[in-house]
């Protein structure tokens, strides 16, 4: 299996960021961005569901439905070029998914959800392999520990549990990268805007 | 460059002799070559504009073992801290270790709306009151115990003596759930905008409690709190001590006995306690309290002791692995078989330099809390 993997070479390659709905995002936040600079306030097109949302907090109350914004770590491995799909699939309707792409779920640290988190992100969901089938054979073993952490620090925080998700790619029952997006974009629309919005 | 020449006055830089005892004394210096606490001084003087602004001003510990010696009393420290808030306006960071996942969180915790969940340490046997002259600041205790759960650090059990201990001489303190961190790393780190924010947060919701004594177990927090705060907030309606200032008292007046064992004890004093808030002598009554003269100390120890290695998550590495090594040596050979500290940071760097693969073996030595040492000898 690993071998099959390999012997397909380098993962395919992809633009940065997908649009994703009718909304574009700006770009993949660089993990380490530059104090002075926010990618994801910066996305234009934001601002006026957020200020419905806040005004509402949450669902579509107001007449604006929130549209929160999701920060997703892709495995380069896992994802098979599926967030094309997802994004046009029946859910995504309107909302920006900020990709960040990693060679491994397994790169993905804690203080990297920390950090998309502190630009503002309503949610944060890291995408790795299914268990055995890792690229890189454990990194997503390393990820599944480290996500422990990072759900631990978020809960301190007082985050709500269901603003951070790791899945693995494809999800349960089979589920592309892009029907996984758009259920965790739901469950975060419920949740409302992140108290971290700035 | 104003503000720098400000800092070189402010900090008597320009009494500087030139005798590089600073430099042989930095613990920094023995193991990386590059660091100067005398080149920097020196340039500075000289009008070297780069000597302040760069790399080499992030790897100082801060912990203030040159100003000790420097026979013309130049706070070095204090140099570097401005020089790290002028480097930070323009953009420069240190290297923070973890990914700066502590500055993260200290950053999330500026924002006025969070609402964090941090008393899962809380047991039902401590006696905690809403409202009281007391208040027991905690620090980031939970949060460490939530990232270093691998290395087994169990920092929350220092909360939960802390109170223990508290409890036992008849204090039954405020702990605040909307308490955040004090802010120490981020004025260390030149992140004085932040630092503010989160101090003038605790100071509001300090004053709301209406308590007038503040209590830490955290000689950071202490520092931050009592030295700090005033300088950037303006002046306290309270007074801040470490429990060990608190608890001395009471053992000397025979309010609080322990148990004794004979455990062979050694202490490292934690750099903000020692040579910042000057309490040397009170953690050591109370270690003797407990271990009587099975305590001893290392040959380099008060305000000639030797740094944990790191400070404020800021450049871990070979040269911090070494520092700690050097120390954990020094306190095994006291004959201890126990390290006690008063500081949760030391206790988890060193606990950290001893789980690399490669630390010496004869150097492996227990690392306990003060705190944790003391509520698990109380007298019932
Ligand atoms: S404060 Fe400590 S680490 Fe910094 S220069 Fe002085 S002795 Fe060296
Ligand atoms: S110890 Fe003091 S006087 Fe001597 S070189 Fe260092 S800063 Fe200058």
């Amino acid at each position: 299996m690993k071998k099959e993997k390999q012997a397909s070479g380098t993962p395919k390659a992809r633009p940065a960021a997908k649009k994703v709905g009718a909304t574009a995002g700006t770009g993949a936040p660089k993990p380490a961005a530059s104090k002075k600079e926010n990618p994801l306030k910066s996305a234009p097109t934001d601002a006026a569901p957020v200020e419905a949302a806040t005004a509402s907090k949450g669902a579509a109350a107001g007449g604006a439905r929130f549209e929160p914004r999701i920060v997703a770590f892709v495995c380069e491995w896992c994802g098979d070029g599926q967030e094309a799909d997802g994004a046009n699939g029946p859910g995504a309707g309107g909302t920006a998914v900020r990709f960040v792409h990693v060679m491994c779920s397994g790169r993905v640290q804690p203080s990297m959800v920390l950090k998309a988190f502190e630009l503002g992100a309503d949610g944060v969901i890291v995408c790795g392999c299914r268990p055995g089938k890792c690229h890189y054979y454990f990194g997503n073993e390393r990820q599944a520990e480290m996500f422990e952490t990072s759900k631990k620090l978020v809960s301190l925080l007082g985050l709500e549990a269901d603003r951070l998700r790791l899945e693995w790619i494809p999800g349960p029952d089979g589920r592309t990268l892009g029907a996984v997006l758009d259920e965790f974009t739901e469950k975060v629309r419920r949740v409302g805007p992140s108290p971290l919005r700035k | 460059m104003k503000e720098l020449i400000e800092a070189i006055k402010l900090t008597g830089a320009r009494l500087c002799l030139d005798c590089g005892k600073c430099t042989a004394v930095c613990p920094v210096a023995r193991t990386n070559g590059s660091f100067s606490p005398r080149k920097t001084v020196a340039n500075a003087v000289a009008g070297d504009e780069d000597a302040l602004k760069d790399d080499t001003i992030w790897h100082c510990l801060t912990c203030r073992l040159c100003s000790e010696r420097c026979p013309s009393d130049v706070d070095y420290v204090d140099l570097t801290r401005l020089a790290r808030a002028d480097a930070y306006k323009d953009g420069k960071e240190a290297q923070c270790s973890h990914g700066s996942a502590f500055q993260l969180l200290m950053r999330i915790m500026t924002a006025p709306e969070l609402k964090q969940q941090r008393m899962g340490w809380v047991t039902p046997d401590l006696k905690i009151a809403e409202k009281s002259d007391w208040l027991y600041f905690v620090g980031c205790i939970p949060y460490f115990d939530a990232f270093f759960e691998k290395l087994n650090v169990n920092t929350s059990e220092i909360a939960r003596s802390t109170v223990k201990l508290l409890n036992a001489v008849g204090i039954e303190p405020v702990v605040m759930p909307d308490e955040r961190c004090c802010g120490h790393d981020l004025l260390w780190g030149g992140d004085i905008e932040n630092f503010k924010m989160l101090a003038r947060h605790n100071v509001e919701k300090i004053k709301a409690t209406g308590a007038t004594k503040i209590v830490s177990a955290c000689p950071e927090c202490v520092t931050t709190l009592k030295v700090y705060y005033p300088e950037f907030v303006g002046a306290l309606p309270f007074e801040v001590m470490h429990l060990t200032e608190l608890l001395d008292k009471h053992v000397a007046s025979g309010a609080l006995k322990f148990r004794k064992n004979s455990k062979r004890v050694t202490f490292q004093d934690p750099c903000r306690l020692g040579r910042f808030l000057n309490v040397y002598e009170q953690p050591r009554n109370l270690l003797k309290a407990i271990c009587g003269d099975s305590f001893k100390d290392m040959r380099r120890s008060r305000n000639s002791s030797v740094c944990c290695g790191t400070s404020g998550w800021m450049n871990c590495g070979i040269h911090s692995k070494a520092i700690q090594t050097g120390r954990l040596t020094e306190a095994r050979r006291t004959g201890s078989d126990l390290l006690a500290t008063a500081c949760a940071k030391c206790k988890i760097h060193f606990m950290c330099a001893m789980n690399d693969t490669g630390f010496p073996e004869e150097s492996k030595i227990e690392v306990e809390d003060l705190a944790v040492l003391l509520a698990s000898s109380l007298v019932k």
